[in-house]
Parts: C-alpha cells; sequence; structure tokens
C-alpha cells in the first residue's frame, strides 16, 4: 500500500472528545493535533486527566472523536464503522496495558498467541511464533506456566511479547512501567526499545513515569486536551508537576 | 480462538466445577424426575402391558383400563359375529381380597382368561406351566405378588425373613382355596395388588356376588384389518367401547386405552402436578445455578474479552467464543447428569421401585434444555461483552 | 491437564451413552403374542357367532316306572346299546308271582270241576230217549256244564292278568338307544311318576341348541349353514380344520331368557335368546360328550339353501 510513503504514521488533526451530556459536560480533547513518524517512538506525556489516554484511544481506533481527523498509516479512522476499525486494529496494532491484561487462565504461550489466532492464523504455527518471540523476551521454559506464577516484570514481558508478535506497525503501549519497580520498569522499556526497533515501526507510549523518559525519540506533552509542545529532549521538560 | 476459548473455559477448576455441578445437577433432576414421572404414569395402564391383545372391547361408558364395568356373556356371540374379527376371548379384572394361611389379607388383581385359548395369558413364566391352570383350584402369581404374599418368618441368621410363595402353596379367595400353579413375571400396576391369573370360568366362581363378570373382550382382528378399523366396526355393530392396545406413549393412537387411561389419570390426580413441580424445580434451579456461574465467569473474564476486543476481535468471535464455552459445558454437564440420572435409573428398576422409564425423548428434552440454559447464559455473557466499550482496557 | 479434560468429556460422554442405551428399551411395545392355543379363526365375514349345547337327538327319553316297587334287577350299564323292547329294569315280581301260582292253581280245580260237569250232560244226553231223566233235569245237568265252563274261563283270564301285569315289573327300552345315565340299584325303591331312574337316548346323531343373543337374532333365518368348534379342543391347535359341520334342523320359536344364570336371589334376567336346533354326525375318532359347549358361527352370509 502507500504506507510506506509516508514518514508520517500516525497524524490527528483537530480532534474533539468529549463525554458526557452536552449540560455536564467533560471535555477530554479539544482541537488536539498529534503526529508520529514511522521508526520513532514517541511518548505522550502530561499529568492525570490532560486527555492522554483519551487520545491514545482515538489513535488506537477504539475511540471515536466527535471532530477532527485521525489517519494511521494514510487510512482515515474517523469515519469507519466498528467492523472496520475491528479489522484495522487486528492488522496493525500491538498493545501493552498498564495492568497487563493477561488472561489467567490460559498458559503463557497461548495468551502471546491471541492477536494471530484473532488474525485466523493457526493455533500451531500461532504457537511456533510464540514460542520464539518468548524467547526474545527471555521467557524460555516459561511458556506452558500460568501468568499468575510470573513476577510484574516477568508478565509484562509477556504482554510485550503478545503485542509484537503479529508485527504490527504501530505499538501502543499505556502506562507499560507504572505497575512496576525503577529498574524493571528500564529494564521493559530497552526490551520495547529493542523489540520494537524497526524503520516502519511506529511506538506510541502514554506515561508520566519521567524515569523513562529517556527511551523516547520525542516527547509529546499534553495538557488541557490539547499538545502543548513538542520536545527531542527530555532534560527540555519541565517534569516537576509530573 | 475457540481452542483458547475451551482452555480459558477449562483453566479455573473451581469454576467450572461449580458451572458443571450446576449444569449436571438440573440434568440430573429433570431426567430423573421425569422419568420417575413417566414411570408411575406407565404403571397406570399395566393390565395394557400384561395382558396382550391387539383389541380391547369394553362397557361404552368405561373410561380407563382399570375400571371396568361388566359385560353380559352373550355379548362374546356380540363381538364374534362383527366382520372382520378372528377371534374373541373373555377376560374377567377385579380387584378382591385374598386371604393367605396366616390370616392375613392382601389386596389382589383376579385376572380371568380363557382356559380354552389362554389368550391374555402372561408372556414369562419363570415357574409351571399355564396349562396347569386347567387343574381344579389353580391360580398364577407374579412375581412381585408371590414376594408380597410371601411369609414372614426367622431365617437361619435370626432375622426376619420373607420367604416368597412358591408353587404348590395355597391362600383363599372369597373362601375358595387358590393353589398356586406357577409364577410369572409382569409389570407391577398402579391400582389393586399384584396380578393373579386364573381361568375366566373359575374367576366367576372366585367373585361370588358379582352378577356379570365379562369385563373386557379382547379380540384379534382378520389379517389384513387394521386394528383401529375393526375397533370402528365393532363400535357400529355392537354399541360396545373398543380399544387399541398400543402402549408406547409417543404412538399412541385416539384409541388408545392406555392413552385414554395415562390422560384419565393425568386429569383426576395429582401426580402430573407435584411431578410438574419438581421437574420445573430442577429446571429453575440449573437455570439459576448455572446461569449465574457462567455470568461470573464472563464478568470475571469480561476485561480479557475487553483486551481481546481491543486487540481486533469483533463481537463475532466473542460470541462464537462465548456459545462454544457454554455448549461445551453444556454437553459436560448434560452428558455427567444424565450418567447420574441413568445410574439411579438402572439402581430403581434393578430394585423395581420406584419405577423407573426413561424415554428417548425425556433425554432429549433434558438434552435441549440444558443447551438452552447454556445459550441463555452465553447470550447474557455476550450482551454483557458487547456493553463493554474496548477503550475501557486503557483505563488502569 | 489436558488427559484430565479428556477424562471429564469421556466421562460425560459414557454418561450420556449409558442414559441413551438405557431408554432404548422403553422404545419396544410388548409385541401381542397369539394365545397359547390357538382359537377358532373366524374366517369369512356374515357371521353370526353363538354359544351351543350338545344334546342328543329327539331329545333325551327319561324312562318312568308305571308301578311304584322296589327294583329287582338293573339290566343295563350307562353307554350299553340297547334296542327296542330290550329289559332296562325288573322290578320285584314275589307278589304276582305268588298269586300266579295260586291262580294257576284255580285254573286247573276249573277246569277239572268243568270237565266233569261236561261228561255228567254229556252221559244223561246220552240215554235221554229212555226216559230215565227228565227234561228238566237234564237242562239243570247241561247248565251247571256251561257253568263250570265260564268258571274256567275267568279262571284263566285272571292267570292271564297277573302274567301281564308280571311282564309290567320289566321296563323296556321303548327305542334303540344308548344308556345315558342309570339312577338306581337293585333294591331301591322306585315310586310310579317319580323322577326318572333311567335316560336313554340316541346319541349316534347328536344335535346342538344355540343360544343366539336377541339383537342378533334379526340376521338369523332358516337353513343357514354353521360350524361348531368344540370347547376344550384345544389339544388340535393347530390342526388345519377342527371344525364339526352343522346341518339346520329349527329355531324354536319362543326368544327365551338365557337360562345359565348364577342363580342369585337378586337376579334380575336382562338378556334373552333366540335358541337354534343344528344337527351332526359324531365325528369319528373324537371324544365328544351330551352337554359339551360349542362355538358355533352360524352363516349368514348368503341366502340359505332351498329355502
Amino acid at each position: 500500500m502507500s504506507r510506506l510513503a509516508h514518514t508520517v504514521a500516525v497524524r490527528a488533526t483537530g480532534v474533539d472528545m468529549f463525554f458526557g451530556t452536552p449540560e455536564n459536560r467533560v471535555v477530554a480533547l479539544k482541537q488536539a493535533g498529534f503526529e508520529a513518524r514511522r521508526g520513532e517512538l514517541i511518548m505522550l506525556v502530561g499529568p492525570s486527566g490532560c486527555g492522554k489516554t483519551t487520545l491514545l484511544s482515538v489513535i488506537a481506533g477504539t475511540l471515536t472523536p466527535q471532530a477532527g481527523a485521525v489517519e494511521v498509516f494514510g487510512q482515515r479512522l474517523d469515519g469507519l464503522g466498528q467492523e472496520a476499525l475491528t479489522a484495522f486494529r487486528r492488522r496493525n496494532l500491538g498493545f501493552v496495558f498498564q495492568s497487563f491484561n493477561l488472561i489467567p487462565t490460559l498458559t503463557v504461550a497461548e495468551n502471546v498467541m491471541v492477536p494471530l489466532l484473532i488474525q485466523g492464523r493457526p493455533f500451531d504455527e500461532a504457537h511456533a511464533r510464540a514460542l520464539a518471540i518468548l524467547d526474545q523476551v527471555g521467557l524460555k521454559g516459561r511458556e506452558e506456566g500460568r501468568p499468575n506464577a510470573l513476577s510484574g516484570g516477568q508478565q509484562q514481558r509477556v504482554a510485550i511479547a503478545r503485542a509484537l508478535v503479529h508485527e504490527p506497525p504501530l505499538l501502543i503501549c499505556d502506562e507499560p512501567t507504572s505497575a512496576l519497580d525503577k529498574d524493571t520498569g528500564a529494564q521493559i522499556m530497552q526490551m520495547v526499545r529493542d523489540l520494537s526497533r524497526s524503520p516502519e515501526r511506529c511506538v506510541v507510549v502514554v506515561t508520566h513515569d519521567h524515569r523513562i523518559f529517556r527511551f523516547a525519540d520525542r516527547i509529546a506533552e499534553m495538557e488541557d486536551g490539547r499538545i502543548s509542545r513538542v520536545v527531542d529532549d527530555p532534560k527540555l521538560l519541565d517534569t516537576t508537576h509530573l | 480462538m475457540y481452542r483458547l476459548a475451551l482452555n480459558m473455559l477449562f483453566g479455573d477448576r473451581a469454576k467450572l466445577a461449580m458451572l458443571l455441578c450446576g449444569l449436571a445437577f438440573s440434568a440430573l433432576l429433570m431426567a430423573q424426575q421425569s422419568s420417575v414421572f413417566f414411570g408411575i404414569m406407565s404403571w397406570t395402564y399395566t393390565p395394557m402391558v400384561n395382558i396382550r391383545a391387539q383389541v380391547w372391547v369394553s362397557d361404552p361408558m368405561v373410561e380407563q383400563v382399570n375400571d371396568a364395568k361388566p359385560l353380559r356373556d352373550t355379548d362374546l356371540g356380540r363381538v364374534r359375529s362383527v366382520d372382520g374379527v378372528a377371534w374373541a376371548a373373555p377376560l374377567h379384572t377385579s380387584f378382591v381380597q385374598a386371604r393367605m394361611q396366616d390370616g392375613n389379607f392382601k389386596l389382589i388383581t383376579l385376572v380371568g382368561i380363557d382356559a380354552d385359548t389362554f389368550a391374555g395369558a402372561p408372556a414369562v413364566l419363570s415357574q409351571g406351566r399355564i396349562e396347569d391352570l386347567r387343574l381344579p383350584d389353580t391360580v398364577i402369581v407374579d412375581e412381585w405378588g408371590a414376594a408380597l404374599m410371601g411369609r414372614m418368618g426367622v431365617g437361619p441368621d435370626g432375622k426376619p425373613r420373607n420367604t416368597p410363595l412358591q408353587v404348590g402353596d395355597t391362600f383363599e379367595i372369597n373362601d375358595i382355596q387358590a393353589r398356586i400353579v406357577g409364577i410369572c413375571r409382569v409389570k407391577r400396576a398402579f391400582t389393586g395388588g399384584p396380578f393373579v391369573y386364573t381361568t375366566y370360568d373359575r374367576a366367576k366362581g372366585y367373585t361370588l356376588g358379582a352378577r356379570r363378570t365379562l369385563s373386557f373382550m379382547l379380540v384379534e382382528p382378520q389379517k389384513g384389518v387394521a386394528p383401529a378399523e375393526l375397533c370402528d366396526r365393532i363400535e357400529r355393530d355392537t354399541g360396545l367401547k373398543a380399544w387399541t392396545s398400543d402402549t408406547v406413549i409417543w404412538s399412541w393412537g385416539e384409541r388408545s386405552l392406555a392413552r385414554n387411561t395415562f390422560w384419565w389419570f393425568w386429569t383426576n390426580t395429582g401426580i402430573p402436578f407435584s411431578f410438574g413441580t419438581a421437574v420445573l424445580l430442577g429446571l429453575f434451579v440449573g437455570i439459576a445455578i448455572s446461569g449465574q456461574t457462567f455470568y461470573s465467569f464472563v464478568l470475571e473474564n469480561l476485561r480479557y474479552f475487553a483486551a481481546i476486543k481491543a486487540m481486533g476481535a469483533g463481537m463475532g468471535v466473542i460470541a462464537r467464543m462465548l456459545i462454544v464455552q457454554a455448549f461445551t459445558a453444556g454437553l459436560i454437564g448434560f452428558g455427567l447428569g444424565a450418567g447420574m440420572a441413568q445410574a439411579i435409573g438402572r439402581v430403581m428398576i434393578e430394585k423395581g421401585m420406584p419405577p423407573f422409564v426413561m424415554y428417548p425423548q425425556i433425554l432429549w428434552a433434558t438434552f435441549a434444555l440444558v443447551l438452552g440454559i447454556s445459550l441463555v447464559s452465553a447470550v447474557i455473557g455476550i450482551i454483557k461483552v458487547s456493553r463493554v466499550d474496548a477503550a475501557s482496557v486503557f483505563r488502569g | 491437564m489436558f488427559k484430565k479434560r479428556l477424562l471429564l468429556f469421556a466421562l460425560a460422554l459414557a454418561g450420556a451413552g449409558a442414559a441413551l442405551q438405557l431408554t432404548r428399551g422403553t422404545a419396544t411395545e410388548t409385541p401381542v403374542q397369539p394365545p397359547p392355543y390357538e382359537p377358532a379363526i373366524r374366517d369369512k365375514d356374515g357371521l353370526i357367532a353363538a354359544a351351543g349345547l350338545v344334546e342328543a337327538v329327539a331329545e333325551n327319553t327319561l324312562l318312568g316306572s308305571p308301578t311304584s316297587g322296589t327294583v329287582a334287577k338293573v339290566h343295563v350299564k350307562v353307554w350299553d346299546k340297547v334296542k327296542a323292547g330290550d329289559p332296562v329294569l325288573t322290578l320285584d315280581d314275589r307278589d304276582l308271582r305268588a298269586q300266579h301260582a295260586v291262580q294257576k292253581a284255580a285254573v286247573d280245580a276249573a277246569a277239572a270241576t268243568a270237565e266233569r260237569a261236561a261228561d255228567v250232560a254229556r252221559r244223561w244226553t246220552g240215554i235221554k230217549d229212555s226216559g230215565a231223566v227228565s227234561a228238566a233235569d237234564l237242562l239243570s245237568y247241561q247248565m251247571a256244564a256251561k257253568e263250570a265252563q265260564a268258571k274256567l274261563a275267568l279262571a284263566k283270564a285272571q292267570l292271564d292278568q297277573t302274567a301281564v301285569l308280571l311282564d309290567r315289573l320289566v321296563l323296556r327300552s321303548p327305542i334303540d338307544a344308548t344308556v345315558l345315565q342309570v339312577g338306581v340299584r337293585a333294591g331301591e325303591f322306585v315310586a310310579a311318576g317319580a323322577k326318572a331312574p333311567v335316560v336313554l337316548g340316541d346319541i349316534t346323531r347328536l344335535q346342538i341348541r344355540c343360544d343366539v343373543d336377541e339383537q342378533l337374532a334379526t340376521r338369523m333365518r332358516e337353513g343357514l349353514p354353521a360350524k361348531g368348534y368344540l370347547k376344550g379342543e384345544s389339544s388340535l391347535a393347530g390342526a388345519k380344520d377342527r371344525s364339526i359341520a352343522l346341518k339346520f334342523v329349527r329355531i324354536e320359536p319362543f326368544v327365551i331368557p338365557k337360562t345359565s344364570l348364577t342363580g342369585a336371589s337378586i337376579e334380575r334376567v336382562d338378556t334373552r335368546v333366540l335358541q337354534v336346533i343344528y344337527q351332526f354326525d359324531r365325528p369319528t375318532g373324537r371324544a365328544l360328550f351330551v352337554g359339551q359347549q360349542m362355538d358355533v358361527y352360524i352363516d349368514a352370509s348368503q341366502d340359505a339353501p332351498g329355502k
């Protein structure tokens, strides 16, 4: 497709998003604009309630904004139906959640296989690829165990393996380190950087953990429902309020 | 994905056990209660099963087989004069008191059959020969009756023991001796006591007071004449009531005496109501337990289903996953429940008490209801998951 | 874990299978088996069924005694065949025999008296002309001879009468018949006109009295052919044809109450029957007795032949 032609991976312009009734309206995004490129790891930072999770949801195609245009790899997401959005997510997105969201009744390998199986890949192929990527995240030998038997860092590594197993062009990480201690968080971010580094892939990380800002290529700061500024160096940010 | 769905289901052993228990228990309750119900109801038309003939003829006012209204002896000639009749034999049935040798009284079902042909004789004799019924003062009793009317004594271990009646033992019916020359194996009846067979003429003697002794006539149609058609002819020519003798409940014809007996008991007794409530309770308990368990299973997995949804699984896939889970649980629950029901049933059949008749239809209905419960649970789960916003996964 | 799951599936499958297997017996109806002994099968339409009782042709002769007396000798046993005139019973005849002997002596005495009177009369008649006797005396001698002759005749007649009376004490069969019942022994007393001591009947040809329900009576006509099946002949079950051909005799003109009732005091007659008489030849090689019951099928499907 024309994906290669764009260096821009994600572009959102003039996005309005509000919740609640018209009388009691909570504005989450107000004319927000955002841009991410292929091959970079961009972080969305900002205080609680600034709208970064909402913006992430809009980019991920799980929320449809009331106004504005969202374009991911050249495809407009606003105006797509639920089914098309679902198909889009299935093809293009990998997720790492704050609370891991690993299914406790499945084995580690089975959890990793989920995105492939959703795509309709055969079970055996999915299993083989899951084992391969679990090896990469350093969990060889734990494949048939349950996620609950693993430490928080190991669980998040499983989540990363799951997010990348189907090699999505867009990786979305929602507070990946907030449930982890400092050292483990750094290891996880290092792993995200190492594994996802690809000229085609764009990684969007929402976080307010300033200890991991150093892993970002660029940092977009949000304030009151819009991007206030984008910087290349985390040292330029005022992190006191984070 | 369905394999994962199954793994999700089987992963939580405690929840699975609870779910299967609920489903199996409701399946057990439905199958077992219905079987006992149909077992008891099948006792109501026992004479139709024990005394086999193609067509039964009775007084026009007769409603069911346990309620014989006597006919005149010459009615036999009238029935025999109907075209299409191959033969007709007299039959006497009545409930009389029999006096045991120890002075105890027992209610029995006295059956008098034609001594010439023994039409209506029990099919299986475990002891004795039917021909011995031609000897004076002789009867054939059924196995249950032999035990029921047996003598209480003390066994070698000092405990009370019941000695069943044997061939050669005697008792009295209306002060007339009855000597047992055979033991037969027949089905038990709902009303009256054990079956005691004798000849038609001797039955007249045993029921001194009765003015007429012809209760029913057993009729065989000529080759090529359908029983129902013969019934029409008999009713038209004689004004008596004629019945077919089919006893398989789902193939009952309009003229089936067994069917009319069944419905007579259905409308005139409280049995269907009491058993119907038990079956319904089983159904409700099953729906409540398994629906509740499955719902909590869905609730617990809701965030994971939301994550799967966010990862790009459509509602169709998720719905099918839930259906696979619910139906798998339903199938296993049904199998376990049916297994338990049949195990109980086999013990009951072995003991003969209470009666247990598990029709295939009962099994299929139970199957359908259990799957129905599963389907309802799955639908509730699907609705719950479909209401969940995929975006909710991002909120811690 | 996978094995455990398989076990669960297998358990469920086994349970369902066992339940299904248990249901299989319920689908079958107890088959209607033919009776242990095959009944008489009606093989055509238009039949009238009736219950029949076997009796001897011309009904039975209840042999009675003309006089009361003690039985001296019984000449027959049951089943004996007797010809017309054969003695059956002899009553005690000793008193008549004694009288017979006295009367015989009286005849002899009267004969002697008559002979003497005749001789006197003849002799006096021969010498009539000699005048040795008066005409009046001669007449008297002749009259005495006649009187003695008459007395002889009287004595003879009395002897004959006693002989007839003696003969009457021997009961003889009026017909060719079989002795069906003997109710007395020698030495027993029989009263004139009392219950018949001996029953005779012609059982070479038997007849059957059929009770036809009054509701079927309208279909009955004279001359209809019929078949009979003897009760208690189930040993012949399976034989190709065990029916006995019956020949129409007559219809009793009177519809009567059915007789075989239990006799209870509360009994009311509610069934009336038309009686029809049929005749048949005693079948060879088969036991058949007067008084036996028979299931009779009268063929009313066609018009009676010859009527």
